[in-house]
């Protein structure tokens, strides 16, 4: 397993080289970066383009210009923005964010996700069954910013009724006074209610899903044959031996899914107005700015293989029939 | 009903000599699987209410009196029996629009969930059940992709095509191909589960080769999770491109799609509700069709599923 | 159990909206019916906060470089940087009178400008305003003293010649190599040049002290108290203020919010107090307008922007102007504006000139008068006819006899007008025989309209309070702006003599004589100006609708709360 471990890690580096050098390219073929500046009315003179295009290293050929980049990364430079910022700082600003924003909302849509994968497979075909696939199925057609719109006018009608302001419906508290520590509590719930609710019901609907029809196979599998036969309680059977068996397709679409979730939950943070990972992406896209999107790439990317890494060796753990040497 | 595969034949003699019977798949004549899911009544409820949505949608533009690129004269009107899902700001009939819209919507959907499908589910098994370093390479390259965020490749694909008639596809293509990977990992984790299993080793000893077990003996087992993969893919296909055209890189106007249409209506939710729920509501009932009958059809063809 | 009931009444009025029909817009609570320029007016009593919504993030704090120079920045920058002159919303200019005691044209010739500073005007630091820092501004952007510098435009700083102030510093002398009418917009924001001599030469304290370092500093009413980026700015009152007014509030803080639709809400949950969304729609008014019952007023009005549609006269179909006359003709700009405008935009006025906003002098419905927006389809399939145009099948063929080829129409995102007036032009042309594409995303503006090799371009300019001055920027042969093929050297002339009036009145009547030009060449067409919409609590006096590029907070020293 250590051999196996150490494999997995040491491939991240050619992978991350092969992904960041294509995203290069696609980027950099993707748009021009001083577009923006050019439509502006009036557009700024020559010379302050030619000064832009020299910054962004335009000038340089491609290749030249990918090693700059890689050659930067071992002094901490990620390279230059449009935009003048930072864009070290920027990403582990951003990725705090981001963090804060899911951690929660990951947690609730799995414990949810399980309830529902139990209740759906012992109850198959039952209105209970009926009833949260449904619900299961409509998160995940539901669009973020009709959900987010829904919840945002609930918290305004709680809001009234409470007679204060509790839930906030954009922004993550920035410049809000709390000095008393009970103020902070009640900030942060203010300002994570309804974002954790809108990501954790998307992220439930699609695992609730997986996890039903793999606590489905798993009860119907001999293995969980065998342990009735033994006699365990039907209670123990479910929960000791099918959950477990369950858990390694269930447990590929978490991983998949709470990285996914860092990149694409754009529209999440846009509805919300947190400046997470996602906003950043898209910013990044959207301005042509090829050396944001590679830092996103670089920490997007790493956690991404950590995380299907992490469910790997949790397969091995959890299932036993299941070994990574021939 | 008999079955014809040697390995079958060889369970049969295990239950002979006393032995626990090694659990496997049998195929069974369709006959018997139809009459299974015609059993389940929300299956057989989705089935029909979803060949009625592909109906109006493919059907009945023709059929329906206005046309979604005409503007008529009434203005943002509420649904009425003249314009049955009212119409916008500009006067287009909305009905027109959400036909048009859904044709396109499950052209894309059906696209992405058929490839999507059939990659990522054969490059698991292949993976799962091959091992060794073909395992890794088959699964590094997936990672590879997940790693690649749809925005940028949508972004830079719409900068060399340029919308057109046939902009969906190339929306569709570039879905399917970014989203495969996830069911990939997870028929590979079930099948590695699943290698060790007496059957399969029984088969080995038969004499069937790798492309037999995989298509005859592992990829019936995973089937589970490879209808609710479809079924999953068919409704984030249609939203993601939402997502898409959110940003400007998904069907582009004229043209239009459910997304589309939803994006448009984002601001007038509370002022002129049908604008949105219209088209919403067609993406939930697809994708809750298409749910439920997956439930179905899963049911229906595994032979470990007790008859509710 | 309430909480779910209101949960669900929200539910049930979607449904109900759904099935009732859709009631006249009531607004009660829009405010009009006052000169623009003294709208919401009152005094307000002293402390409260206000929080104003922006919409975008601020990485650039020099209002007048490249990267600095969008209506966010100058929002935010207004209650801090001290102006010569100040646009308001009659769009006409007003001399600060807080910062100025005077600002004479002395001569003619040549143009000789004399700005006298009033003696209280310090900065925050206690340092007089003086001649130093006009002329520090002077240099910046004149692009012969500081070339490194990344400005965004001279704007006229070029054409001044000397620059020169007394031994008090109070009296500034402008001397001007050649006349130029728009004297008025110079010295728009001034910047501290003892700091900024501090933090190396002209290029580095221009390019990374003012531009990356937030503001320590103020002229203004307001200084900067902190920045929490991609959220917030605080700002609180300047101790060393010398205006006659103000400031009222305790704090003044612009929140940052990028989605129009999510600042209706944050509004409607009283977490921000005015929002400003940049192209008010239809929607967004209906809901404005629904907000009367949390006492909150909006205003809306034509802004200095105005949509338009380019043809390309230098390349493809619309290089034939028989093609683009006929196309223009056929454009039906009443239906165009009954479709887009007037459900939601009250006594809305078209746009007849490309040089001149309605209430700008020098106006004339000059594209009425040529029979372009009419919508006159058989007219304009007799001008083609008389071209040698031939319509066969439902398509149309040129004089050689080649059908002509689909036409693109390009319009950049983010503008649902844009797209639906692309949709209805497409329509409008269809009986000449005539195929359109649409085209639009990220690129469209860079790829498509900056290549040269398009054929119908949808829209925005942004006018100035001289005309003159931004004719220079769109039909001069060079200028940035000339996507369209303008080549004719009169206009050019007539630009330059009326850039050199010396009265606004002159250099209008001068232009009138470019704009008829400048429509003959049917290259370009005006449409209508976009909406702004200022929607806020109406507690807030003297909070009022700046329909320019200044935008609303033109004079936040007066911002203050009813008693």
């Amino acid at each position: 397993m250590l051999a196996y471990l150490v494999r997995r890690l040491l491939v991240m580096i050619p992978m991350m080289l092969i992904a960041s050098f294509l995203m290069f390219v696609v980027i950099s073929f993707s748009g021009d970066p001083l577009a923006g500046l050019k439509t502006m009315q009036p557009p700024p003179p020559p010379e302050v383009l030619h000064a832009m295009a020299v910054k962004l290293r335009l000038d340089q050929p491609l290749l030249d210009r990918y090693w700059m980049w890689l050659s930067g990364l071992f002094v901490g430079d990620f390279g230059p923005s449009i935009h003048n910022i930072d864009i070290g700082a920027e990403l582990v600003k951003r990725l705090g964010v981001s963090l804060r924003l899911l951690a929660l909302g990951i947690v609730l849509a799995f414990l949810m996700a399980v309830a529902a994968s139990v209740i759906g497979a012992v109850l198959q075909f039952s209105w209970a069954d009926h009833i949260i696939s449904f619900v299961a199925v409509a998160m995940i057609s539901m669009p973020v910013f009709w959900l987010a719109l829904q919840l945002k006018r609930l918290a305004i009608s709680i809001n009234q009724e409470l007679g204060f302001r509790l839930l906030y419906t954009s922004g993550d508290g920035a410049g809000m006074t709390a000095s008393t520590p009970w103020d902070r509590v009640l900030l942060l719930i203010g300002v994570l209610a309804l974002p954790t609710i809108a990501l954790s019901m998307q992220a439930f609907g699609t695992w609730s899903r997986y996890g039903r029809v793999a606590l489905i196979d798993a009860l119907n599998s001999e293995y969980v044959k065998l342990a009735r036969a033994k006699g365990l309680s039907e209670t123990r059977v479910v929960l000791a031996h099918g959950l477990r068996t369950s858990l390694a397709p269930m447990l590929t679409v978490v991983a998949a899914g709470g990285a996914v979730i860092l990149g694409e939950s754009v529209v999440t943070e846009t509805v919300f107005q947190w400046r997470g990972m996602g906003d950043l992406l898209v910013t990044g896209i959207q301005n042509n700015d090829v050396y944001v999107v590679l830092g996103w790439l670089l920490v997007a990317g790493l956690i991404i293989m950590v995380f299907n890494l992490i469910a790997d060796i949790l397969y091995a753990v959890l299932d036993p029939r299941i070994r990574y040497e021939r | 009903m008999p079955s014809s595969t040697p390995a079958s034949a060889m369970s049969d003699r295990a239950v002979e000599i006393g032995q626990a019977p090694a659990q496997e798949q049998v195929y069974r004549p369709w006959r018997a699987i139809a009459r299974k899911f015609f059993s389940y009544k929300a299956s057989v409820v989705s089935l029909v209410i979803l060949i009625l949505i592909v109906l109006f949608a493919f059907a009945g533009g023709p059929l329906w009196k206005y046309s979604y690129a005409v503007s008529t004269s009434d203005l943002s009107a509420p649904p009425s029996w003249e314009h049955p899902f009212g119409t916008d700001h500009l006067g287009y009939d909305l009905m027109a629009g959400v036909m048009r819209g859904t044709q396109r919507s499950l052209s894309i959907a059906g696209t992405v969930a058929v490839l999507a499908t059939l990659i990522g589910s054969i490059w698991g098994a292949v993976a799962g059940y091959v091992g060794g370093w073909a395992d890794s390479l088959l699964m590094r390259i997936v990672d590879l992709i997940m790693i690649f965020p749809l925005l940028a490749v949508a972004a830079f694909l719409a900068r060399q095509s340029q919308g057109g008639e046939h902009g969906w596809l190339l929306v569709a293509l570039v879905l399917a191909t970014l989203s495969w990977t996830v069911l990939a990992r997870v028929v590979r984790s079930v099948v590695l589960s699943l290698r060790t299993r007496e059957f399969v080793i029984a088969a080995k000893i038969a004499g069937a080769g790798p492309v037999r077990i995989i298509f005859r003996h592992l990829l019936p087992n995973t089937v589970g999770p490879i209808i609710v993969a479809a079924t999953v893919l068919v409704a984030s296909a249609i939203l993601s491109e939402t997502a898409l055209s959110y940003l400007g890189f998904g069907v582009q106007p004229p043209d239009t799609s459910l997304g589309l249409l939803i994006n448009q209506a984002q601001g007038a939710i509370s002022t002129r509700p049908w604008l949105f729920y219209f088209p919403g509501l067609f993406i939930i009932l697809i994708a809750l069709c298409v749910a439920f009958i997956g439930d179905g059809l899963r049911a229906a063809l595994d032979p470990k599923q007790q008859r509710k | 159990m309430n909480i779910r009931l209101h949960g669900l009444t929200t539910i049930l009025s979607a449904l109900v909206v759904f099935t009732a029909p859709t009631a006249v817009l009531a607004q009660d609570n829009l405010v009009t019916g006052e000169p623009i320029t003294t709208v919401n007016s009152g005094t307000p009593g002293k402390g409260g906060e206000v929080t104003f919504t922006v919409t975008r993030d601020i990485t650039n704090w020099n209002v007048t470089s490249a990267l600095g120079n969008n209506a966010v920045v100058r929002t935010v920058t207004l209650p801090i940087v001290p102006s010569a002159f100040m646009v308001q919303p009659d769009f006409t200019l007003k001399m600060n009178t807080d910062l100025l005691e005077s600002a004479e044209l002395t001569s003619t010739d040549p143009q000789t400008v004399v700005y006298r500073i009033r003696e209280d005007a310090v900065w925050s630091d206690g340092v007089p305003i003086t001649g130093d820092d006009f002329i520090y501004f002077w240099k910046t952007q004149n692009r012969r003293d500081c070339p490194e510098c990344l400005i965004n435009a001279s704007d006229g700083h070029d054409f001044i010649e000397t620059l020169e102030q007394d031994e008090t510093g109070k009296v500034v002398t402008a001397t001007f190599s050649e006349p130029f009418v728009g004297w008025q917009g110079l010295f728009m924001f001034l910047y501290p040049a003892h700091l900024a001599e501090k933090h190396g030469d002209i290029a580095e304290s221009y390019n990374n002290f003012l531009s990356n370092e937030v503001p320590t500093w103020s002229g203004g009413p307001y200084m900067v108290e902190s920045f929490d980026p991609g959220q917030l700015v605080t700002l609180v009152p300047n101790p060393k203020w010398y205006g006659e007014k103000g400031p009222y509030l305790d704090k003044l803080k612009f929140r940052i919010i990028t989605d129009s639709t999510q600042q209706l809400t944050a509004l409607e949950n009283g977490e921000v107090d005015v929002i400003y969304p940049q192209g008010a729609t239809q929607d967004m008014v209906e809901q404005a307008a629904g907000l009367d019952y949390l006492g909150i007023d909006f205003q809306m009005n034509p802004a200095a922007n105005w949509y338009f549609m380019g043809l390309n006269s230098k390349a493809g179909p619309m290089s034939d102007i028989a093609l683009r006359k006929a196309v223009l003709t056929a454009i039906d700009a009443g239906d165009l504006k009954a479709k887009t405008a007037d459900p939601y935009l009250r006594n809305w006025p078209h746009m007849g000139s490309v040089m001149f906003l309605p209430n700008q002098a020098g106006y004339a419905d000059r594209r009425g008068a040529r029979g372009y927006g009419t919508g006159d389809v058989e007219k304009a399939k007799g001008i083609l006819s008389e071209a040698g145009y031939k319509l066969s099948g439902g398509s149309l063929l040129d004089p050689s006899g080649k059908p002509v080829s689909t036409l693109r129409l390009g319009f950049p995102p983010g503008y649902p007008a844009a797209n639906d007036m692309a949709r209805l032009i497409t329509g409008y042309i269809a009986p000449l025989g005539l195929k359109t594409d649409l085209l639009t995303g990220p690129n469209a503006t860079a790829d498509y309209l900056l290549s040269g090799n398009f054929d119908l371009y949808l829209s925005y300019f942004s006018q100035q309070v001289f005309p003159a001055v931004k004719a220079g920027q769109i039909f001069l042969r060079d200028a940035g702006q000339n996507y369209f093929g303008f080549n004719d050297p009169k206009i050019e002339e007539i630009i330059g003599k009326a850039a050199a009036a010396s009265s606004i009145e002159e250099s209008a009547a001068i232009l009138s004589e470019a704009d008829e030009l400048a429509m003959d060449y049917a290259a370009l067409f005006p449409i209508y100006q976009l909406p702004t919409a200022l929607i806020y609590k109406e507690a807030i006096l003297n909070l009022r609708d700046n329909p320019n590029q200044l935008g609303p907070a033109y004079n936040t020293a007066e911002w203050g709360l009813a008693e």
